[in-house]
């Protein structure tokens, strides 16, 4: 044998050896007894005589960065919420963080930057809570350097677009919308003529957000698309687009419909009444608009009509007409054979324009009428400035006829930011009914889960009192986790201040 | 630093959905009559049963008990008593123990005792000298028939070839173990264990193989002559058949007095129990410690000592030639480690193998040797991770790590520069299980876990 032979090389030849067998080569007696002294000789002396290899390679460094560590409290909480995450959770902690100034733990980061990576929405705030060590580990990673990795357009959105499939062209087409919209919509019409109709439906969705003048000749053009599917998204958006053409068209139709009776002379007073006179047929124009010759059943064919019209007119044809506020419109409408029409086209209408003052008009009006129906009241709140809409939500929750799972429910579909104040009232409010016993659990621990996420922590208190009245007996696994949840929150924000 | 912070509470929770739920539980609102005197803390905890749970912490170890029925160890209650302590010790009311605390120390002070009692004097408790030999010879007669066995089973091997072996099912393998685990030499029977797992292990399996089967053929030439070796070398050979090694003959030997760190600490699941192994150096003699606990099935395990900190105190070393598993004999309260830690270090990779190689040839069964590296950058080379030194000496990583998001804590704690290493090495590849951060030493635990 070679003395000069390593004894790396030796084991290899062995390994090779005893890989085939020795009876397969016919070994000589004693072959099995030489083939394991050896191997035993040359592993031993193989492992004690490792040399290292000389490496001249280094990693780039971490660019060094000068905000403190999230405090060590806030920290571990993080560790628990990555045990069993919550995405959310894991969003306002970050949120918190950023506010602070502060950074995630070194040792942590690529725990958080892993389950970031793997979300299908990966929140800005979590990346930048990661401080620039995220963005040095993204670089060091492949699988965690996402393209929307920082919320901004990736360098080769264009090649992207052309190339992914039809769920990740909806991922960047959503985030290029947030940052340039006009990019966006530039990205659709370059592959308009190629996409399949329910692309370009999905794809026109997109452009509901932040929709403007910019985006209606477009969209004007796609009123004459070749599918029914599409023309109704297009539709459905420039009703939302103020100055749009749809939207005059629809208001000139509508100024056919509304008109004031001139004021009846009382003494002292004089008296507008607005009038309603729904179309008698249906114009053919009006399907290209977007508009549905059938009714669905239950009403009537021309309060159909009026009621699609209504919903994509501006709001100024009814203000203009006799220079009334909102809640004199409404109030004079009262009395006319299609108030109820005209209060949920104005409801689509006011929530079209995120229009306030209509907004708050039409939610008193349905106060006053005793019929709340949840979802149009919750969108109309959604258009109101914080204060006024804390203000109007509290005196539904505390006024309106609702069971308590509907306060809950209301509660829950309220947009953040909740102030301090609010948080304590609504939960206060909540709490002066005790349970009416059966109800639809299912749907009142969602509602509950869902306020455990907005409540601001100083009403922590309140809101476990609250859920407890709400409850006959004992509170089932969701509502306890829903006051596990607040509670958490709430020392999850003082761990941050401490 | 505070010795009960609640990063070390948490520690000490035998996994990470017990630390989540000590947490939870870790609130004033949860508990009633807490109290502290000064040696323990109890409190009470609503839980599902109708009667509170008794939850009593040892703060000398600490040591936990709890009323509850879990098998985790210590329980969510417990930890969550020590880690509402370590957050807000103004919380327990300062008096008498409770009768149920005060019996259960009496107890714990009362067996401590026994047990130093026979530390001190192991040789002279009364023992049936005869019946003791008997059941040794019985051993040695069944041990020596396993031996055999397995060495008929080796060369078979050997002359079928490992590439006709891979396709034997998987139950065929475990069969031999078993035969060996009956034989009482459960050593022979995990090298066994292994074999499938090195042909399985990826490119250079064979040179891996065989490199384990001289390893085994080594053992067994050595067990065949077991009688006529030096006693240290017996011992090692013992010891690497997997007999039980005897707390009373580690007691006998003198013990190492010192200020020992605990580097690093792996928990491992085995066939019907788990292992945790830790590792220690003692911050004066740079001797290096491994202490072994074992806990059967859903048995907790004992961990009193806690990982990236330090006690002073008497190690007691298992006989061999290079004596490295060692127990706990005294030891006093546990505290941060000094800013000197690295005195025993191994300053460059190359000083670090060397202290390998010098424990392989004393004993060349030494299957995993701990490397205190200070100093090392994590690099990337030809798609492989690399420790690097300072001279930029290379030690490469094993894969299981680099495809473990321990990889990238590891990477990210040293944001690309030097940082103080603790790895196992085996003469071939290096498993991370801890570092230290400057500027305070922070321990980060890098033991497998968070599989990627």
């Amino acid at each position: 044998m070679n003395a000069l032979t390593s004894p790396q090389e030796r084991l290899r030849s062995l390994g090779a050896a005893v890989t085939i067998g020795t009876d397969r080569v016919g070994s000589a007696q004693g072959a099995v007894d030489a083939l394991l002294t050896d191997a035993a000789r040359f592993g031993v002396s193989a492992r004690a005589g490792w040399r290292p290899p000389t490496l001249s390679g280094r990693l780039a460094e971490c660019p060094p960065d000068d905000r403190p560590l999230a405090p060590g409290p806030a920290a571990a909480t993080l560790l628990r919420l990555l045990a069993d995450p919550d995405p959310a959770l894991i969003e306002e902690w970050a949120q918190l963080a950023v506010r602070r100034g502060v950074v995630v733990d070194a040792a942590a980061a690529p725990l958080v930057l892993d389950w970031w990576a793997r979300q299908p929405r990966r929140s800005e705030a979590v990346f930048a809570a990661l401080g620039r060590r995220g963005e040095w580990l993204a670089s060091l990673n492949a699988s965690w350097h996402k393209p929307i990795a920082t919320g901004e357009v990736p360098a080769d959105a264009d090649d992207l677009w052309q190339l992914s499939k039809s769920a990740e062209r909806l991922a960047l087409l959503i985030s290029v919308r947030r940052r340039e919209p006009a990019r966006a919509r530039a990205l659709i019409e370059s592959t308009w003529l190629n996409d399949g109709a329910n692309d370009r439906q999905r794809f026109l969705e997109v452009l509901r957000e932040d929709a403007s003048m910019a985006d209606e000749p477009f969209l004007e053009s796609a009123l004459d698309d070749r599918s029914k599917l599409v023309r109704r998204q297009a539709a459905d958006v420039l009703a939302v687009v103020s100055g749009s053409r749809l939207r005059q068209r629809m208001s000139e139709a509508a100024k056919a419909i509304v008109s004031v009776r001139a004021p009846r002379s009382i003494p002292g007073r004089s008296l507008t009444r607005i009038v309603l006179q729904p179309p008698d047929s249906f114009v053919a124009s009006w399907e290209r608009d977007g508009l549905e010759e059938r009714p669905p059943e239950g009403i009537g064919q021309r309060a159909w009509w009026m009621r699609q019209i209504l919903a994509r007119a501006d709001l100024d044809v009814w203000t203009s007409l006799a220079g009334m506020t909102p809640e004199a419109i409404l109030e004079s409408l009262k009395s006319d054979d299609y108030f109820g029409d005209a209060v949920q086209a104005l409801i689509a209408a006011a929530n079209a324009t995120s229009d306030a003052r209509w907004s708050t008009a039409l939610v008193r009006c349905l106060l006053d009428q005793r019929a709340i129906d949840l979802a149009s009241v919750a969108a109309l709140l959604e258009a109101l400035p914080d204060r006024e809409r804390e203000v109007l939500s509290l005196e539904i929750i505390k006024r309106a006829p609702l069971t308590v799972v509907d306060r809950w429910a209301l509660l829950g579909s309220l947009d953040e930011p909740w102030s301090a104040l609010f948080s304590t009232e609504a939960t206060k409010a909540l709490s002066a009914e005790a349970s009416p016993g059966v109800q639809d659990l299912a749907r009142l621990s969602r509602a509950i889960e869902n306020v455990s996420r907005r409540i601001s922590p100083d009403a922590v208190d309140g809101f476990e009192q609250a859920v407890t009245r709400s409850f006959s007996g004992t509170l089932p696994p969701g509502a306890l986790f829903s006051i596990e949840r607040a509670r958490l929150r709430a020392d999850m924000h003082k761990e941050f201040t401490s | 630093m505070d010795p009960w912070s609640p990063e070390r509470v948490s520690a000490l929770a035998p996994d990470p959905a017990s630390a989540s739920a000590g947490q939870a539980l870790a609130t004033v609102k949860k508990w009633s009559a807490l109290g502290q005197s000064d040696r323990a803390i109890w409190g009470l905890c609503q839980g599902s049963g109708r009667q509170p749970y008794q939850a009593r912490v040892d703060l000398a170890e600490p040591a936990f008990k709890c009323s509850c029925p879990s098998r985790k160890f210590p329980c969510k209650h417990g930890l969550a008593l020590l880690l509402l302590f370590a957050k807000s010790a103004e919380a327990f009311a300062r008096g008498d123990e409770p009768e149920w605390v005060a019996d259960w120390l009496a107890n714990r002070v009362q067996r401590t005792a026994r047990k130093s009692e026979q530390a001190k004097s192991p040789v002279d408790k009364p023992v049936d000298l005869e019946s003791q030999a008997k059941r040794a010879a019985q051993r040695e007669a069944r041990v020596r028939d396993g031996v055999a066995a397995c060495r008929v089973w080796l060369e078979d091997l050997v002359r079928r070839g490992l590439a006709a072996a891979q396709s034997d099912p998987a139950a065929d393998w475990e069969r031999a173990a078993a035969r060996l685990v009956d034989a009482q030499a459960p050593g022979l029977a995990s090298f066994i264990r292994r074999i499938p797992m090195m042909m399985a292990s990826g490119p250079g399996w064979d040179l891996r193989t065989v490199d384990l089967l001289g390893r085994l053929h080594l053992l067994l030439c050595a067990a065949e002559r077991l009688p006529d070796l030096p006693a240290d070398l017996a011992h090692d050979v013992r010891s690497a058949l997997g007999w039980t090694q005897s707390r009373e003959e580690a007691l006998n030997s003198v013990a190492v007095a010192d200020r020992w760190i605990a580097i690093g600490q792996v928990i491992e699941e085995e066939e019907r129990f788990r292992v945790a192994r830790t590792w220690l150096v003692g911050q004066g003699t740079g001797r290096r410690a491994l202490i072994l606990d074992f806990a059967a099935g859903t048995q907790p395990l004992e961990r009193s000592i806690v990982a990236g900190a330090s006690f002073d105190g008497e190690l007691a070393f298992y006989p061999g030639r290079q004596p490295l598993r060692a127990l706990v004999k005294s030891r006093s309260d546990a505290g941060a480690i000094g800013p000197d830690f690295l005195q025993p270090a191994d300053t460059t990779v190359e000083a670090g193998v060397r202290r390998y190689a010098e424990a392989l040839s004393l004993n060349p069964w030494t299957y995993r040797w701990p490397l205190l590296l200070a100093g090392v950058r994590p690099v990337l080379h030809d798609d492989r991770w690399f420790l690097v030194d300072s001279q930029n000496h290379g030690l490469p990583v094993r894969a299981g790590f680099v495809r473990s998001l321990q990889l990238w804590r590891l990477v990210s704690a040293s944001g690309g520069t030097p940082i103080t290493v603790v790895v196992e090495w085996d003469g071939t590849t290096a498993l991370p299980i801890s570092a230290f951060r400057e500027p305070v030493r922070e321990y980060v635990d890098l033991a497998p876990r968070w599989a990627a």
